[in-house]
């Protein structure tokens, strides 16, 4: 009868060691006894264990997998731990042939890396903000079209249906305010995105769109960055006019807080434009006709608080609305 | 998404959503998400990195352009790297068809490391990566340029992770046998280290 031949691995990454195996001559039933005997795990990390059968000359093999001991070190290199090329040679003595130049190529992989990165990095800030500022305004592009579709009603409509968010900045632009004059301003983008806050919380007028601004605990209390996204909308649409100024005097604690003075050194005060104004006016008179109180809330939301100093307006909503405070970084001034 | 969860820690297929209903910060989202990983992919395919600006750009111009037809939000992240490989692909055809100037392989190595700014070491392995195949090339630069696990591997280029490893495993063996051919593999041995061999 013919015998077969035990397997031989012709992966040249893998390497066989014979561990036990009966000779020829050798009782079987005793060769299979001492095989069956329960043996300490002594294989190094990274080695794999794989038991071939083989009813005639039953052999157990240890395969030592290079790859995996590669990847291991890797992922090592990569966590951070100290470890060099020779600590996994000494593991692994009779494969540092094979081992070294996958490992030192590893290292090298990886320095090459860190440079790389550090290198594009720097680069790629060089021109970051020009690139942005040139796909934005591509993107913004789409909107202003969806603006400007939803502002030609006004053309052949006397009153209009509030349908979008962005309309809720006009009717806030649009009601009196402090002063008790119509299309008052309101200065700071924080009156603004705070304002527009209230009117949801407050009022719940915000169910009258599909979708309104999805206000979220940010750096100074409940935030939406879509409503930046909207002005900017609005005032490419020639809707909105956005003016700055700069204070020569020494900063107020307001100033500190405003969130577009933080990012800009600058005071701003929305106001609505001409056009801006016969678009409001369309929105006010549906909304008299659906609900009288409409206006009348936005009124009370802009009066008390589009013009109230920031820290005072801060603390209302933190007092009422904790729940927005959890990434505040002012907490501690607004609240002593 | 509710209120408790920051814009920040948005996935990927949130912020496509978002940004199909033409919101610019989910757009924002994304491209800070993106900007460094796309540049940098490109960077190291191409010889002339003054030009990887132009295609980065191009890229997410058009990504941002097509936003709309995506079919699977959840793949966005493969979805823009096929674009920028595509655009890769364009400008090397674009190359071939303008009068032949040297070729990477001929330029003088100083010449090259003056030209990406980086280290003599980093150029070569540069180089090195730039002679394996495209499939070696990608999966290298995401496990060990930007230090990606082998699953997230998988999931971004839509293969099996047993698949990865033995790409990986290719990858790495034709590195360090050209790298090995044409620069000298490991630190300078020591006298000592000799001896023992001996």
């Amino acid at each position: 009868m013919k015998k077969s031949k035990p397997r031989m691995n012709t992966d040249k990454n893998r390497f066989s060691i014979r561990k036990t195996s009966p000779s020829m001559g050798e009782d079987k039933g005793e060769g299979e006894k001492k095989y069956k005997t329960p043996q300490p795990n002594l294989l190094p990390q990274g080695a794999k264990e794989h038991k071939y059968e083989n009813p005639v000359n039953p052999v157990k093999r240890i395969r030592i997998d290079l790859d995996q001991i590669v990847e291991d070190f890797t992922d090592k290199l990569i966590k951070g731990e100290k470890i060099i090329v020779d600590d996994v040679i000494k593991k692994y003595p009779k494969y540092a042939e094979k081992l070294r130049p996958l490992l030192e190529s590893t290292v090298l992989l990886l320095q090459a890396g860190d440079e790389i990165r550090e290198k594009t990095e720097k680069e790629f800030a060089k021109f970051d903000q020009e690139l942005w500022q040139e796909l934005e305004t591509k993107i913004l592009a789409k909107s202003v079209k969806a603006v400007e579709k939803q502002k030609a009603q006004i053309k052949t409509k006397e009153s209009v249906a509030i349908q979008k968010r962005f309309e809720y900045i006009l009717l806030l632009l649009y009601v009196k305010g402090y002063q008790c004059r119509i299309g008052e301003g309101i200065k700071g983008i924080t009156r603004f995105i705070k304002s527009l806050f209230l009117i949801s919380k407050m009022t719940g007028l915000d169910k009258l769109v599909k979708v309104y601004y999805d206000f979220v605990p940010y750096k100074i209390g409940p935030f939406d960055p879509a409503i930046y996204q909207d002005l900017k909308v609005l005032e490419m649409a020639g809707i909105i006019k956005r003016s700055t100024y700069k204070y020569k005097r020494p900063l107020t604690d307001d100033q500190k807080i405003d969130e577009g003075f933080k990012f800009n050194d600058e005071s701003t005060l929305y106001t609505l434009t001409d056009e801006g104004m016969k678009y409001a006016r369309a929105l006010a008179k549906w909304c008299d006709k659906k609900d009288r109180t409409i206006l009348e809330q936005m009124r009370r939301i802009k009066t008390t608080y589009g013009s109230a100093p920031i820290k005072k307006l801060l603390k209302y909503i933190y007092e009422n609305y904790p729940e927005y405070t959890k990434e505040s970084e002012v907490i501690e001034d607004i609240l002593k | 998404m509710n209120n408790k969860t920051p814009k920040y820690l948005e996935s990927d297929e949130s912020c496509v959503l978002r940004a199909q209903k033409n919101e610019s910060n989910a757009y924002q989202v994304l491209y800070s998400r993106y900007k460094h990983r796309i540049y940098q992919y490109i960077w190291l395919r191409i010889e002339n990195k003054e030009d990887a600006r132009d295609i980065t750009a191009r890229t997410l111009n058009k990504a941002f352009a097509k936003l709309n037809k995506i079919k699977e939000p959840l793949h966005f992240q493969k979805w823009l790297f096929k674009i920028a490989s595509n655009e890769i692909k364009m400008y090397h055809r674009s190359l071939t068809t303008r009068i032949k100037t040297t070729s990477v392989e001929d330029m003088p190595e100083h010449e090259l490391s003056e030209n990406s700014g980086v280290s003599a070491i980093t150029t070569s392995v540069v180089w090195t990566i730039s002679q394996l195949s495209q499939q070696e090339q990608d999966i290298i630069n995401y496990r060990l340029i930007q230090k990606k696990e082998i699953d997230e591997i998988a999931k971004l280029t839509g293969k099996k992770i047993d698949a990865i490893k033995y790409i990986l495993k290719k990858a790495r063996k034709n590195f360090t046998e050209i790298y090995k051919n044409k620069y000298k593999l490991g630190p300078e041995k020591k006298e000592g280290d000799r001896n023992e061999k001996e």
